[in-house]
C-alpha cells in the first residue's frame, strides 16, 4: 500500500451503506478516511486523536448523537471548532439548515461523488496549508488534483 | 361533538389541535419522504461510483453489487407501501387469496432481510402443526418484510429478533419480537396510525407508513395487528392474527377479491 496523506477526514454517517460508499469514493481517491455511526463517535475519536481531521462530512439525521447535536459540541471545544465541515444530508430543505449550522458546505443526496471530492480537495488542501504555514488568504482551488493523489 | 350543550368552543379547540396534528404530520412526512428516498440512493449512486473507478477484487465488487441491490429492495418496499396507503385510502386494494405456507413465507421474509442485518441475530421459530392458510401470499409477505423492517430499525446491531409462528384450528398467531429500544406505554396506542411517528425517535427515520400498511393489510385478511411493550429499551412485540379460512381458494385466485373490496371500502 502507498503511502497516504497524514490528514484523514471524518466521515459521520449512521446508514452501512452510505458510509462505506463515501469511505471507499474518498479512500480510492487517496484521502485517509475515519468513518463512525454518530456524532459522538465522532467526538470521542477527534478528542483522543493527534491531529484533527481535515474536514467533517457530516449527515444530519442520525441515530444517536445527531448531526445538530454534534455541531453544536464540535462548537464548544475550542481545538475542534475550526474543523470545517460538510453537510451531506436527504433533507430538501437543506440550504437554510447548513446556514443556520455555519458549515462550510453541503451535498444534498444522492451525492455527487465528483462534487464530494471537489469540496474535499479544497478545504483539505487548504487546512494542511494552514497547518504548515497560518496563512490568512484563502486559495486552495487550483491545488485540489496533487492533493489526491497518493504520494510514493 | 355538536350534540354536547356547552362545549361548543371545546369542540373547536379540539378540532383545530386536531387540524394543527394533521398539518404537522403531513409537513413531518415530505420531509422524511424526502429523507427515505434519498438515503437509498445515495448508497447506490456511491457504491456505483466506486464500481465505475476501480478494478475491484471480487470480494469487494460482490459487495457493491449486492449493497446496490439491498437499497434498490429498500427504495422499492418504501414506493409499494406508499402507492399501498393510497389505495387502501380509497378503498382500491385487493386481496389475491391463494393456498401460502406460512412457514415458508415468514422463513424466505427473514432470509431476504438477513444480508441488511448488521450483525442482528434473526431467529425463525415454526410450529409444525402450522401448514397452508388461504391469504394473499404478496400482502402477507409485505406484512412480514415490514414487521421484520420495523423491528430491525429499533434494534440496535447486536441484538436479536425472534419470530414465533404458531397455530391452531382455527387461527395462526405470528409473532416478531425484537430485543430493541422498546415502545413507551403512551406511545403504543399510536403506532399503528397513519404518518405516525414517534417524535422522540424522528432520527430514525421511516415514514409512518410501515406499520399502517400492515394494520390494513391484516385487517383486509380479517385477522389483526398488535403491539406490546414491557416499556424503553425492553424490546417490542408485534403480533399478527390471522384466521385459518377452510375455504380452498380457486386457482386463479380471484374468490375473495370481492370480499377484500368491500371490506376495504368500509
Amino acid at each position: 500500500m502507498t503511502e497516504l496523506v497524514r490528514h484523514y477526514i471524518m466521515v459521520i454517517e449512521d446508514a452501512r451503506d452510505e458510509r462505506d460508499a463515501a469511505q471507499l469514493i474518498l479512500e480510492i481517491a487517496g484521502y485517509q478516511v475515519t468513518a463512525v455511526a454518530n456524532g459522538e463517535q465522532a467526538l470521542s475519536y477527534m478528542r483522543a486523536a493527534d491531529p484533527p481531521p481535515c474536514m467533517i462530512l457530516l449527515d444530519l439525521m442520525m441515530h444517536g448523537t445527531n448531526g445538530w447535536e454534534f455541531r453544536t459540541e464540535q462548537l464548544r471545544d475550542a481545538r475542534l471548532a475550526p474543523i470545517p465541515v460538510v453537510v451531506c444530508s436527504g433533507d430538501g430543505r437543506l440550504t437554510e439548515k447548513a446556514l443556520a449550522l455555519g458549515i462550510v458546505g453541503q451535498l444534498m443526496k444522492p451525492i455527487d461523488p465528483t462534487a464530494l471530492l471537489r469540496l474535499v480537495g479544497e478545504h483539505c488542501h487548504l487546512h494542511r496549508r494552514l497547518d504548515a504555514t497560518m496563512p490568512t488568504t484563502i486559495d486552495g482551488h487550483e491545488g485540489a488534483e496533487s492533493f489526491t493523489h497518493r504520494i510514493g | 361533538m355538536a350534540t354536547h350543550d356547552h362545549p361548543r368552543c371545546i369542540a373547536c379547540d379540539e378540532l383545530r389541535e386536531e387540524s394543527e396534528a394533521a398539518s404537522r404530520a403531513k409537513d413531518d412526512f415530505f420531509l422524511t419522504l424526502s429523507h427515505e428516498l434519498r438515503g437509498p440512493l445515495n448508497a447506490i449512486t456511491g457504491w456505483v461510483h466506486v464500481l465505475r473507478t476501480r478494478v475491484l477484487v471480487d470480494p469487494l465488487a460482490t459487495r457493491a453489487v449486492e449493497t446496490i441491490e439491498r437499497n434498490v429492495q429498500a427504495q422499492a418496499r418504501l414506493i409499494t407501501d406508499m402507492l399501498d396507503i393510497s389505495q387502501v385510502i380509497t378503498g382500491k386494494l385487493r386481496l389475491v387469496h391463494r393456498s401460502v405456507d406460512l412457514a415458508a413465507l415468514v422463513t424466505e421474509s427473514a432470509r431476504s432481510l438477513g444480508p441488511s442485518s448488521d450483525g442482528r441475530e434473526i431467529r425463525v421459530e415454526t410450529e409444525s402443526t402450522v401448514g397452508t392458510i388461504s391469504a394473499d401470499p404478496d400482502r402477507l409477505r409485505q406484512v412480514m418484510d415490514n414487521l421484520l423492517h420495523n423491528a430491525m430499525k429499533f434494534t440496535p446491531e447486536g441484538g436479536r429478533i425472534t419470530v414465533r409462528v404458531v397455530g391452531n384450528a382455527t387461527n395462526v398467531v405470528i409473532a416478531v419480537q425484537d430485543s430493541g429500544t422498546g415502545i413507551r406505554p403512551d406511545v403504543l396506542p399510536h403506532v399503528f396510525e397513519r404518518f405516525w411517528q414517534d417524535e422522540s425517535r424522528t432520527q430514525v427515520g421511516g415514514l409512518g407508513i410501515g406499520l399502517a400498511v400492515v394494520r390494513h393489510l391484516v385487517e383486509l385478511h380479517g385477522g389483526s395487528v398488535s403491539a406490546a411493550s414491557e416499556g424503553e429499551n425492553h424490546g417490542a412485540t408485534f403480533t399478527v392474527t390471522l384466521p385459518v379460512r377452510e375455504q380452498v381458494p380457486s386457482p386463479d385466485g380471484d374468490s375473495f377479491a370481492a370480499a377484500a373490496e368491500s371490506e376495504s371500502a368500509r
